[in-house]
């Protein structure tokens, strides 16, 4: 079952499951089939096909693991490769839900929209810059590597979320309550999975049940905080807003930004003396 | 053993920031409640229209009239209600201040296209007025500052409702030509 996780297939980090972790294991694959479910009957694949992709594979990958688990063994190469390999699918799906998300929110405000977008490209070249550079770092390890790879992708992953949210503040664009689900429960497990994977850095063999428990339990937070707006059906999409023209904008804003100025040189001048 | 305190808390930072962001400002119910509108009677210049009333009430000669004549208990008193009275106002015309740039940030929100120099000068611009009126709060507070400096901020700030009137004007013919903008209600 899914809780059955092999951290690296040639170190002793081995995670063998038990009477606890299959009790939580079995309810979570329910939760997680119940989430596909509510997501196609509310006709949300129309709205978020990436969010869509993005949970029905997780039932995929737990599937594909298991039969691979079954056929070849907890210590075997390609257990290792299908765990993993699913895991960074997954990793750069949830990457494109935030840009998905952002895409859905500000898509209406096209000025908004053209900064959002800049900003959560910049963000993202960064952290998965930082990614790269920090698992390049850890590469003698292969476990090492793996787990710094992983929690620089999840570290990117929140970075992002954290760009777009500052946006949606800052511009004062309201995320409706699905939204705010799906944002929730995406920042609660890459959180978790960044904290997760830094202790199991420090204390590997000792930590790895509760890591794998840890890791179980922050994606079951995330599916019961997506299912919560799904239980009821999903509003329509407010209509775009009328936007002003370019000339309102181009007469305005130099007017705010200089009056702005002047007070801040004014208060400025203030403290100087 | 210190890379994992500090990643773990930066774990615990980041979710907390998630969580804050997340959480709708009560500043901005009012307006996004009626989709993008933002009614201009919430914008106005509430506090730097009674600038005149707090010059009258903070002139210089009033403290040279008393020096001498009232008991320095007397005077340390007036001065206090003084600085009370100043850092009320100030609150008020910091509020003036956000106002503005609340405006600033609908306008930007609802144009079509915008000049990414202009729009970060307008965040630094935010950013900075709020560290300086800090500083100025707490000078104040600590008395290292005389009250009649504050004055000249204050009408700086009193020629905003001018600017917000032009803006609304301009936003207003916007809407009679066939636009109907959901940014004025």
């Amino acid at each position: 079952m899914a809780e059955v996780l092999l951290l690296c297939y040639h170190t002793p980090v081995i995670v063998e499951s038990t009477p606890f972790t299959l009790v939580l294991g079995v309810p979570a694959v329910c939760l997680e089939l119940v989430l596909v479910g509510m997501v196609l009957y509310r006709g949300l694949h129309r709205r978020l096909p990436i969010f869509t992709a993005y949970v029905a594979l997780v039932v995929v990958k737990e599937a594909v693991t298991s039969l691979v688990l079954y056929r070849f063994g907890l210590r075997s190469l390609p257990y290792y490769y299908a765990y993993w390999g699913s895991q960074g699918i997954l990793v750069v799906l949830r990457g494109l839900v935030v840009a998905e998300l952002l895409h859905a929110v500000l898509r209406p405000y096209r000025g908004v929209w053209t900064i959002a977008r800049f900003a959560l490209s910049v963000t993202a070249a960064t952290l998965l810059l930082y990614a790269a550079v920090e698992s390049a770092a850890s590469a003698p390890q292969i476990g090492g590597f793996v787990l710094a790879a992983d929690r620089g992708l999840e570290f990117a992953v929140v970075g992002a979320l954290l760009a777009l949210l500052a946006v949606c503040r800052y511009y004062e664009v309201g995320l409706d309550p699905l939204s705010a689900a799906i944002a929730l429960g995406l920042a609660i497990y890459s959180s978790f999975a960044i904290m997760n994977n830094t202790v199991l850095f420090k204390f590997f063999s000792a930590y790895a049940q509760t890591w794998s428990i840890m890791r179980r339990v922050s994606y079951d937070a995330a599916v019961m905080i997506w299912l919560w707006p799904l239980l009821r059906p999903v509003p329509e999409q407010e209509a775009a807003p009328t936007l002003i023209s370019a000339s309102v904008y181009q007469q305005l804003v130099p007017e705010f930004s200089g009056r702005m100025r002047e007070l801040n040189d004014r208060l400025l001048d203030i403290l100087q003396r | 053993m210190m890379a994992t305190i500090f990643f773990v808390l930066l774990g615990i930072v980041m979710l907390a920031a998630v969580v804050i962001l997340l959480r709708r400002p009560a500043a901005f119910l009012p307006s996004e409640a009626r989709g993008a509108a933002i009614n201009l009677e919430d914008l106005a210049a509430r506090h730097s229209r009674y600038f005149p009333q707090m010059r009258q009430a903070l002139f210089p000669a009033d403290e040279a009239y008393l020096t001498g004549r009232a008991s320095p208990v007397v005077l340390r008193e007036w001065r206090d209600s003084r600085r009370r009275v100043m850092r009320g106002f100030l609150a008020g015309l910091y509020e003036d201040f956000a106002r503005l740039n609340r405006m600033a940030r609908a306008v930007s929100r609802v144009a079509p296209q915008l000049d990414n120099v202009r729009e970060a000068e307008l965040f630094w611009l935010g950013l900075r007025f709020r560290l300086f009126y800090r500083i100025a709060l707490l000078e104040l507070n600590l008395g290292h500052r005389p009250v009649n400096a504050y004055l000249r901020l204050a009408a700086m700030i009193g020629g905003l409702g001018s600017t917000l009137e032009r803006a609304a004007a301009a936003l207003a013919e916007e809407s009679a030509v066939g636009r109907p903008s959901t940014l004025i209600s």
